[in-house]
């Protein structure tokens, strides 16, 4: 242990957090466990609610931590995702290449992405797309088509292997970059459920003066 | 051990369902029910045995008639076979992913209104591991159309109620209920480890929904000082997730347990207490 003090304030690493969202069995919870932990396998039970990880990573010489958010993407579970929404600095929108469905399924995703998590650029908010799945064999998505559907809005397009560890680095390390511009453009003051109380006696109750 | 002391229960006070529910009967649930008794008392308290009994070969029928058809639930349930409990060597087998297939789809054919919902899947490989599939199937009824009821509001009625002081500190609610889904859609089988889930399921089939929104509050109760001095929801989860993990730790280690509570005793705790928590309001 280090006993020297130092008196030069540490800045605390930007905390950006990343949403994954898209179709059920597009391989979200995959995708996040291969980046932070670097293992895949096929023993995965279906998210059922939501999923955190995050991961310390070094952005142009900057230590950030990055916050992911894994999201079930059964429909009828979406209104209880969506409180997570909030706050969020990068959304990444998952589908499986062997999908058409999953694909367009993007569409809606990201409306309801827009509504519930209230950015407050909603026409500038980075997107990052991944297709995922890339290893199998039939695929019903071509690179072309995601591009195109992509530049609409302005999202960047990844696409790659959660399974054979194909672009899974490359594709956070951007959403991570995209999200820190946001957070620097648009730091917000709360970012969840949780406030920032002063400690104080109970009985003055919460309206807090300092 | 925990065999002869159900052995006991049964020859005091019957078994089947003639069997008397005492205080006594609580107290073996809380401490666990043997492995070969599971299926059979699950089977009792939810009441499932009678609905088995009075619909001869109804589950058999609801199999010829399901099995084969195609529908956007028999789609969804396709895709999560493998996604149950795939670490349990019962579902790397076709045997096992056949049963819960026939399962799942039987009941989404019986209550279409219902269908499929993902976490079903979850607790029913449960389900299957302790009892036949025939049984398994009027469990998942049980659960489904008796004993889950529409708690999301009731939660946050009861955190509000019980747990003052974490009120305080939230801006809403809402992420308490986008946390606790998994504990209540799966009874806690998805974030806790398999061994101490199903005394969790043991409680739940004997006092019902009571017994999840009890624990429920007492994870986050036994949590308090650390959610409260929490600044955002990635620190909370984290701190709800590394202590069901906890709970891991402890039940692998068999015993040796490093954490100060562990599962069992919070279990004992909710009961023994029994004005811990007000449930009141709903009950």
């Amino acid at each position: 242990m280090d006993t020297s003090v130092s008196l030069i304030q540490e800045k605390e690493p930007a905390i950006i957090k990343i949403i994954i969202i898209g179709n059920s069995g597009v391989g979200k919870s995959s995708f996040m466990n291969r980046y932070v932990n670097h293992r895949f396998t096929n023993l995965y039970r279906a998210t059922i609610g939501m999923d955190f990880l995050s991961k310390s990573e070094t952005l142009d010489g900057e230590s950030v931590t990055v916050q992911i958010w894994d999201t079930a993407g059964t429909e009828r579970f979406q209104s209880l995702g969506s409180p997570l929404y909030r706050g969020t600095h990068c959304c990444m929108l998952v589908f499986d290449v062997t999908s058409k469905i999953s694909f367009s399924a993007l569409e809606q995703w990201r409306k309801e992405f827009l509504i519930q998590g209230e950015p407050k650029n909603p026409d500038t908010f980075p997107f990052v797309v991944l297709g995922n799945k890339t290893d199998l064999p039939d695929r019903e998505v071509s690179s072309r088509r995601a591009r195109q559907w992509c530049e609409r809005f302005g999202a960047e397009y990844f696409e790659g292997s959660a399974k054979d560890d194909i672009d899974v680095e490359k594709t956070f390390l951007r959403a991570a970059h995209m999200g820190l511009q946001q957070y620097k453009k648009h730091t917000l003051e709360n970012t969840g459920h949780f406030q920032i109380t002063c400690k104080q006696p109970r009985e003055t109750g919460n309206n807090c003066q300092c | 051990m925990k065999e002869q002391s159900w052995n006991i229960h049964f020859s005091e006070y019957g078994r089947g369902t003639s069997m008397f529910f005492t205080k006594k009967t609580r107290d073996l649930i809380v401490r666990g029910v043997p492995e070969a008794l599971r299926g059979e008392l699950w089977m009792l308290f939810s009441g499932a045995v009678n609905d088995m009994a009075t619909h001869p070969g109804y589950y058999t029928e609801l199999v010829e008639q399901s099995l084969g058809t195609s529908t956007l639930a028999t789609d969804e349930i396709e895709r999560d076979l493998h996604r149950s409990l795939p670490e349990h060597p019962a579902f790397q087998s076709d045997t096992g992913i056949s049963a819960l297939r026939r399962v799942l789809t039987a009941y989404a054919y019986r209550n279409p209104k219902i269908g499929y919902c993902q976490a079903m899947n979850i607790l029913t490989s449960v389900l299957l591991l302790y009892a036949k599939e025939e049984e398994a199937f009027w469990l998942l009824v049980a659960v489904c159309e008796r004993m889950l009821p529409d708690y999301f509001n009731l939660f946050e009625d009861l955190i509000r109620e019980n747990l003052p002081q974490l009120v305080e500190h939230m801006t809403d609610l809402s992420f308490f209920s986008s946390v606790s889904l998994s504990w209540f859609l799966t009874l806690f089988i998805s974030v806790l480890p398999i061994e101490s889930a199903v005394n969790v399921v043991d409680c739940f089939f004997y006092d019902g929904i009571k017994a999840i929104l009890q624990l429920g509050l007492a994870v986050l109760d036994y949590n308090m000082d650390a959610l409260i001095s929490c600044h955002d929801d990635a620190e909370a989860v984290t701190i709800l997730n590394r202590y069901l993990t906890q709970e891991a730790l402890c039940t692998h280690r068999n015993k040796e347990c490093i954490t100060s509570l562990s599962l069992k005793t919070l279990l004992i705790g909710i009961y023994t207490l029994v004005s811990l928590f007000t449930l009141s309001s709903s009950f």
